[in-house]
């Protein structure tokens, strides 16, 4: 009972973070995939794939974290995301001057360290749900 | 439990090697301006196309011959532009140097003067009678650390530098009248005349500033992970300097181009008058330059290319 107090505000907080993500991305698509043209480290992958990829990842991590048969499968994908994401803007900031910001919405306005710190942060929220979580909240 | 830790650990090294597949096929950092280059005062015409024995890292020319220094054989190469020769112009079996980190050519183009790792010793080579001298000071601009030498004297200290000199690193050109110190890093270019010892300095039109190359770890600094090169090469002539950026300006932002360009200033003035991009060669970079008359000379690693450069 007590871990549930903890894991359910955690899956509330990853969806909001990943459905306010997308839905920012989508209403500036232009200006998402415009910043995203600019990363030198995403230089050689088409941005036409990638950029409705990144939406769609998004979106899916929403719809999973929403349904207790696949909460499991949504918690271990935001983790996976989420560190991908705290390790593309650290390699970024840490190695590269010409640093664009692909981030829609509030996220795009943080400076580069409190972005990867509020990564970081959400990268152990997961971490943390994926522990938590037993199968029978499935049920 | 075991089990969501080693799903865990398996999504935790797979982020780690996407990462390590996206930073393989990163593109190099840029600094990006917001300066339009001017692209309709020059004309570039390719003459011809000279394979040398190895990657070019240092070029000058003369004359009709193009002189070029490559490392891996430790020879210097003469090219003789009307005989359509090349030769070995100065190797071991003339004197073991163990190194050649610049070469000067003196104005009557009959001394050679080969510079060392330290640059302080140099090889003073006349080829027309195979004579070699070591000199201590020759009449071209050195660098010490954070100050540029001419002779025996300080002509030139960079300021706001703590670093020991590391983020004034660059390169030097000259032509018949002044002697240039151009920085890697950021834009601020020295011109000094030994004529009259007069020093100047002006900006590229990048005005890139002297940020995020050097950072402290613990007593010493080391070349920052964000350095990025600003100019990479350069040659003069005798009323234009020829600078090699790597800026990317707004029109190549717009436009998606992503090479170099050579940027042109005015000696009489230090005033830009006009970029102008050379043609890409086997995905190769252009390490050097040198300029002869009208014709613009490029190393491009092993292939050097002759142009014709005409102002319009």
């Amino acid at each position: 009972m007590k871990k549930e107090f903890i894991l359910y505000p955690i899956v509330g907080l990853l969806s909001l973070l990943f459905m306010y993500a997308a839905i920012a991305k989508t209403m500036d698509y232009g200006f998402f995939v415009s910043e995203m043209s600019k990363s030198p480290l995403l230089m050689k992958y088409d941005k036409q794939w990638l950029a409705p990829g990144v939406l769609g990842v998004e979106f899916l991590i929403v719809a999973l974290l929403s349904f207790a048969g696949t909460r499991q499968s949504g918690l271990f994908l935001s983790f996976f995301v989420m560190l991908l994401f705290t390790l593309y803007l650290s390699t970024l900031y840490f190695f590269y001057t010409n640093i664009p910001c692909s981030c829609g919405g509030i996220l795009g306005k943080m400076s580069y360290p409190t972005h990867i710190i509020f990564n970081a942060v959400f990268t152990l929220l997961a971490a943390a749900g994926v522990m938590l979580y037993k199968t029978n909240n499935a049920k | 439990m075991k089990r969501k830790l080693l799903i865990l650990s398996a999504l935790f090294c797979s982020a780690f090697i996407i990462m390590y597949i996206l930073v393989r096929g990163a593109e190099p950092d840029r600094i990006v301006s917001s300066v339009s280059r001017q692209y309709t005062h020059y004309k570039l015409e390719t003459l011809d196309t000279i394979a040398f024995p190895g990657r070019v890292s240092i070029m000058r020319a003369a004359g009709d011959n193009i002189y070029g220094y490559v490392y891996s054989k430790k020879t210097v190469f003469s090219y003789n532009t009307t005989q359509h020769r090349l030769d070995t112009f100065f190797n071991d079996g003339l004197k073991a140097l163990p190194i050649i980190t610049r070469i000067e050519i003196s104005p009557d183009a009959k001394t050679f003067y080969l510079f060392d790792e330290t640059q302080e010793q140099l090889t003073a080579y006349q080829p027309e009678n195979k004579s070699i001298d070591s000199v201590s000071a020759a009449t071209f601009l050195t660098r010490k650390g954070a100050q540029l030498h001419y002779k025996d004297s300080i002509i030139y200290e960079f300021t706001h530098f703590e670093d020991g000199g590391l983020s004034a690193d660059g390169f030097f050109v000259h032509n018949s009248r002044y002697q240039f110190f151009i920085p890697f890093y950021h834009s601020g270019i020295v011109k000094y005349d030994p004529s009259d010892n007069k020093v100047a300095t002006f900006q590229t039109i990048d005005q890139s500033p002297p940020i995020n190359i050097a950072v402290p770890t613990g007593n010493i600094y080391a070349r920052s992970p964000k350095a990025v090169i600003v100019n990479s090469t350069a040659t003069a002539d005798a009323d234009h300097l020829y600078v090699l950026s790597y800026v990317l300006s707004q029109d190549a932002v717009k436009s998606g181009y992503r090479g170099p360009a050579i940027d042109v200033y005015n000696l009489s003035d230090s005033k830009y008058s006009g970029s102008f991009r050379l043609p890409g060669f086997q995905n190769k970079p252009v390490l050097q330059l040198a300029k002869c008359g009208d014709t613009l000379i490029a190393a491009y690693e092993k292939n050097i290319l002759r142009f014709k450069l005409e102002q319009l």
